[in-house]
């Protein structure tokens, strides 16, 4: 009975483990997006120079026109969340806006307003491009605007 | 065929003691516990993260959709409690069932905002493994309690389901190292090693005498590339055994912490597994023998002492209890038994390693 049990066990594990290490081979090869299939991703941290060079700065208009800097905290994300967002829902580094960036921005600063307890009328997304080799900043680009109608 | 099946049966469930994972449960699980309560307490925060700014990865997309605020912090707080049930060995199957569930779950969330990591992926095997695994047959409070109620049972029994679990999550850390290469090569091919990657990464955090240096000294960062690379097709060593996965388990430790000090790049968890590679129960019977020592020294001489003091006055020949103490914290272990069942399927060895 035992020997019969151990049998199935190790027969279940073995088309398991068949599958697991085919899944990985292939997204790991192929390099497919790992958004759907985590933990079972392709390795792709530092696999190319994606941006590091970049950074997003939003900044938002007051009531009172004073200026505040985002700070990706605030929405209870990491920087590098917030980086992803703004690339992929916004505006790409090179100020390619995506479809419905002014809903994202718009909801970006309807958020911000609330815990901020201030309601913010203008929103700038920056991208900050540093000098080669230095941590100094050659150059800012804006690549999104939005404005309260 | 039947010798492709017997290889594969060889390389995947090779019978190893029960001792050997129920350590590395303990290191896994204590890992994951005090990470989540110490080093990892923002996770509990992803359930008020406005949906707008999701993403989801698909395991954790049921989560993001329920939507209820308060689910994720109780995720949190059963999470932690399994997986330090898991590391005491109380109710172990089902405590880290619960615990690489809620593990797997966290971090998928976490990973659902735009941002996917693959630091935690072979923690998470690890930890599904150890499931499988008879994790808590030794060194555990359910071992303890079988042993009280079945006379006769003890730890030093070997199971090929322990040696599955260890073998997969050796083989997800091995898989780990090589597809990251790959991901290299694919992305950027051989011209990886020239691209400024190591120097925006130095450029992205802030500086320190190393880093001040390599960024002055551009060859140092295409030299850490090449080394880099190499280190993960490498990997592979530590499927080998011996003086060249010790080699390469040395250099992947040391690799992480340098990109821990120089980047701020956290990998501990692949440190963790790479314990899956090594007899553990070696070292803590090593680390037992050195506890012991002193307290076995003096209970030995308290015996002494005891039957010149009462001249051994009922004419008793055998070990007195001080004596008996000391000769069961000796610590040379070996069981030579005929092959038994135990309770948990596995099986004594012959010879005890």
């Amino acid at each position: 009975m035992m020997m019969q049990a151990n049998r199935w066990a190790f027969g279940t594990l073995s088309l398991l483990t068949v599958g697991w290490l085919a899944l990985q081979l292939v997204i790991g090869v192929t390099g497919m997006e790992a958004v759907k299939t985590w933990p079972v991703t392709s390795f792709k941290m530092f696999s190319g120079t994606s941006g590091a060079d970049f950074d997003y700065i939003v900044e938002g208009q007051v009531d009172g026109d004073e200026s505040v800097t985002l700070d990706a905290g605030v929405l209870g994300l990491t920087e590098l969340q917030l980086d992803g967002y703004l690339r992929r829902q916004v505006a790409e580094r090179d100020g390619e806006l995506r479809r419905g960036a002014s809903h994202h921005l718009a909801g970006l600063a309807s958020l911000w307003s609330r815990e901020l307890s201030m309601t913010v009328r203008e929103l700038v997304v920056r991208v900050e491009v540093r000098e080669a080799g230095t941590r100094r900043v050659s150059q800012v680009r804006e690549v999104a605007r939005w404005q309260a109608s | 065929m039947a010798s492709i099946l017997r290889r594969w049966e060889s390389f995947w469930f090779p019978p190893v003691p029960v001792r050997r994972v129920a350590l590395f449960r303990i290191a896994v699980a204590g890992f994951c516990a005090v990470e989540l309560a110490f080093f990892a307490r923002f996770l509990a925060r992803y359930g008020t993260v406005d949906e707008q700014f999701a993403r989801p990865v698909l395991i954790a997309e049921p989560l993001l959709r329920l939507g209820l605020p308060g689910v994720v912090p109780a995720l949190y707080v059963v999470t932690l409690a399994a997986l330090v049930m898991g590391t005491v060995g109380w109710k172990t199957r089902p405590s880290l069932f619960v615990g690489a569930a809620g593990y797997t779950v966290l971090y998928g969330l976490f990973n659902s905002f735009h941002k996917v990591n693959h630091g935690k992926i072979t923690i998470v095997i690890a930890l599904w493994a150890l499931v499988v695994a008879p994790s808590g047959a030794a060194y555990a409070i359910d071992a303890r309690r079988r042993r009280r109620s079945i006379p006769g049972d003890d730890e030093d029994v070997t199971s090929s389901l322990a040696g599955w679990t260890l073998r997969v999550t050796g083989v997800a850390l091995v898989a780990a190292y090589v597809m990251s290469a790959v991901a290299k090569l694919r992305v950027s091919g051989f011209d990886w090693v020239t691209l400024p990657v190591v120097e925006l990464a130095l450029l992205a955090r802030p500086a320190n005498v190393v880093s001040t240096f390599m960024l002055e000294h551009p060859s140092t960062m295409v030299a850490a590339q090449v080394g880099l690379l190499a280190i993960e097709l490498l990997a592979v060593l530590l499927l080998f055994g011996g003086r060249k996965r010790d080699v390469m388990a040395v250099v992947l430790a040391a690799f992480h912490i340098g990109a821990l000090l120089l980047l701020n790049v956290e990998f501990w968890g692949y440190i963790v597994c790479l314990l899956a590679f090594y007899r553990l129960e070696d070292g803590a019977d090593k680390l037992h023998q050195v506890l012991s020592a002193p307290l076995a020294g003096s209970a030995a001489r308290n015996a002494r002492t005891a039957v010149t003091l009462t001249a051994n006055p009922a004419g008793h020949t055998g070990p007195s209890h001080a004596e008996g103490r000391a000769k069961r914290l000796a610590p040379a272990r070996r069981v030579d038994a005929s092959a038994t069942s135990a309770p948990n399927g596995a099986s004594r060895p012959k010879a005890h390693r």
